[in-house]
């Protein structure tokens, strides 16, 4: 009964080995040597002790948990008391609407013997029916569907007094493929530590004490060099029209990068879309700073992350004049300097900074637009998570 | 009243007692995670206790290394008695053994029955996990420079602690039992502070857990107020005499340890 379970865990890349199988089995059978029975949450708790190790998985955990065990929540007693408590507060928010007119109706009675009639026939995913547990349709099992008496199974409600934890999936916002706060973005951005020595060697006293007590008082004087972090980051970033959607996570990597302190040097700027001849120093794009300058001033080993979604008009990227107002300014130099096309002055960078990666903040599905290939092809790009950042530095660093 | 200790106070919840359970039966170390201030270290002593075994604690530091916890050999003090010895001095130079002292995991496997805390892993160098591997999973070590073996013959119990402020070796995490700490709910919470004050006003009581569910809930704070946090505002709170009623939060500091969450809220 067990091992589909613990197939099913490594299925969704939960890192469990054998040991950790054997461990589970060995609670297992220890726990029902001192009772009879477990109920359904000891086992999911007493899995997750032993099978996962780490916060991060334990959201693919209740998945699996429930795919696995899920359909027997129901049919224990408790499970059933929840129901109905559940259902009684359904009741409550009975509303009129008349495109439900069609929807099947069952008294609570009723539609819990339908439930229980569904959970035992029901045998694959039925989406948008009016018959079967699912999401959308008129069924009244499930969620994301109008029903007006039915229940609401998994998805969101307000209400809900919570069937079982593994179904509340609260820790979602623990996944690391998923979502991004400060403290994981930060956590990422660490590994961008080259430590080196460099610098003067300096008399180290308690190894030189240490050594020398081991020799026997023999004195041996030990020097060494101390580690200094070299990396020297520049963070450009997209901002406003299509990325307003994604300010959030924007600036929670830029509120992480900037809380860190161990890079010999952090920049950060600015564009919209796409940079042609200028960058900007400030979010609101009105302190410039030219590309020229920008070459002249950041050595060449300077590691740049650029943050956008990549997706603009063709044209933005492939021809010039991509600022506005640029193209009414009064001065020359900028006219000049405006028939820069976007592509090209990316292409530069990426010549003079090797070391660069695209953050980009769109699903992956969505990257065969033009203009996100088209940057893609000449900047490796990552999706913007915690996994996504994780690869990209390793990227940088190499 | 008289003066609780930290631990006597502490409630163990259901969960976390499984999870030692668990670790016991299976003979793993139990590696638990949690937000700070969740009450990872107390729950160690809090075992010790109630078992009534010895502890030992081993608080890592950044600068830790895998064999303090061990034994350390004091070369240092072997050489100064060799330089200027008495002769009490003199005879105790012959024997190596004298300067060996063992650290905590190395006191504990000699005990064997006992309680054993490493105490914020994830402090010291990524590699460090890994440099115990096999100390945890025999529980057994030898002493190079006598060629002593140091080996538990019951597992101790032993309880490893972490902050996420690093990822822990793959390595590592198979030979452990984890547990997470999930942040209290508000009824696990006001068991914790009935524990803790047991003669606390009911109404300050809610008002005071009002609030800081409330702040716990605002996005924009950056360090969130934790369980100890929490604790040590009553105890103000009560020493003050201070009223919860005007809508302010009397005393933040005791909440807020970021200048600018302060800030929003003076």
């Amino acid at each position: 009964m067990f091992i589909p379970f613990f197939y099913a865990i490594r299925s969704k890349g939960i890192p469990a080995g054998t040991g950790e199988f054997l461990n589970f089995l060995n609670a297992i059978h220890s726990l029902c040597e001192k009772e009879s029975f477990i109920g359904l949450d000891r086992l999911y708790r007493v899995g997750r002790l032993c099978l996962v190790k780490d916060i991060k998985y334990y959201d693919s955990y209740d998945l699996v948990f429930l795919e696995i065990f899920g359909s027997l929540t129901f049919t224990s007693e408790s499970a059933l008391k929840n129901l109905e408590a559940w259902l009684a507060k359904a009741k409550k928010f009975l509303l009129d609407e008349e495109r439900k007119k069609n929807a099947p109706k069952y008294d609570p009675d009723r539609l819990l013997e339908e439930l229980k009639d569904r959970l035992k026939r029901q045998k694959e995913r039925h989406d948008g029916g009016d018959t079967w547990i699912g999401t959308g349709g008129t069924s009244p099992f499930g969620n994301s569907g109008y029903n007006e008496q039915g229940i609401r199974i998994g998805g969101e409600a307000g209400n809900r007094t919570g069937i079982a934890v593994w179904q509340d999936r609260k820790f979602r916002p623990y996944r690391s493929d998923e979502v991004l706060d400060t403290r994981k973005i930060q956590l990422a951005l660490k590994y961008l530590r080259i430590m080196k020595k460099e610098g003067r060697p300096e008399l180290n006293i308690p190894k030189t004490i240490q050594r020398t007590s081991d020799n026997g008082g023999d004195l041996e004087l030990i020097e060494e060099k101390s580690r200094k972090n070299n990396l020297k980051v520049v963070l450009l970033m997209d901002i406003g029209g299509s990325m307003t959607p994604h300010a959030n996570k924007v600036s929670q990597l830029f509120s992480a990068a900037n809380k860190i302190q161990h890079f010999k040097e952090f920049y950060s700027f600015y564009f919209h879309n796409i940079f042609s001849y200028e960058i900007f120093e400030d979010p609101y794009l009105r302190k410039s700073y030219p590309i020229s300058k920008f070459i002249r001033k950041f050595r060449p080993d300077t590691r740049i992350i650029y943050v956008g979604d990549a997706w603009m008009a063709p044209y933005e990227l492939f021809s010039s004049s991509t600022n506005p107002y640029a193209f009414h300014s009064t001065r020359n130099l900028q006219k000049e300097e405006s028939r820069l096309v976007g592509i090209d002055s990316l292409q530069e960078m990426k010549r003079r900074f090797p070391n660069s990666v695209w953050l980009n903040p769109e699903p992956e599905r969505l990257w065969w637009e033009t203009t996100i290939q088209a940057i893609g092809d000449i900047i490796p790009m990552y999706f913007l998570s915690i996994d996504g950042i994780q690869k990209a530095i390793k990227d940088l660093l190499d | 009243m008289t003066e609780k200790s930290l631990f006597e106070s502490y409630v163990l919840s259901a969960e976390l007692e499984e999870a030692v359970e668990i670790a016991t039966i299976t003979k793993r170390p139990l590696l638990i995670r949690g937000e700070p201030g969740t009450g990872k270290t107390l729950l160690a002593e809090f075992l010790a206790d109630k078992k009534k075994l010895p502890l030992y604690s081993w608080h890592i530091k950044s600068t830790s290394q895998a064999k303090e916890g061990l034994y350390f050999y004091d070369a240092v003090a072997r050489l100064n008695d060799s330089r200027f010895s008495s002769e009490e001095a003199a005879e105790r130079v012959q024997n190596i053994e004298n300067y060996i002292r063992l650290g905590a995991l190395g006191l504990a496997f000699e005990k064997g029955d006992a309680v054993v805390l490493i105490d914020e892993i994830d402090k010291a160098d990524i590699e460090f996990p890994n440099d115990l591997l096999l100390e945890l999973d025999r529980m057994e070590f030898t002493i190079f420079e006598t060629n002593r073996k140091i080996s538990a013959k019951v597992r101790p119990l032993t309880i490893i602690t972490s902050n996420n402020e690093k990822e822990l070796p793959d390595a590592f995490l198979r030979r452990c039992i984890f547990h997470y700490i999930e942040f209290p709910n508000r009824d696990f919470m006001q068991t914790i502070v009935d524990q803790h004050f047991p003669d606390l006003d009911k109404n300050l009581l809610l008002r005071a857990l009002d609030l800081f569910y409330h702040l716990r809930k605002r996005d924009e704070i950056k360090k969130k107020p934790s369980t100890s946090e929490l604790l040590d505002w009553i105890q103000i709170l009560v020493q003050m005499g201070a009223n919860l009623e005007d809508g302010r939060i009397p005393y933040a500091g005791a909440l807020l340890k970021n200048e600018e969450d302060y800030r929003i809220f003076n």
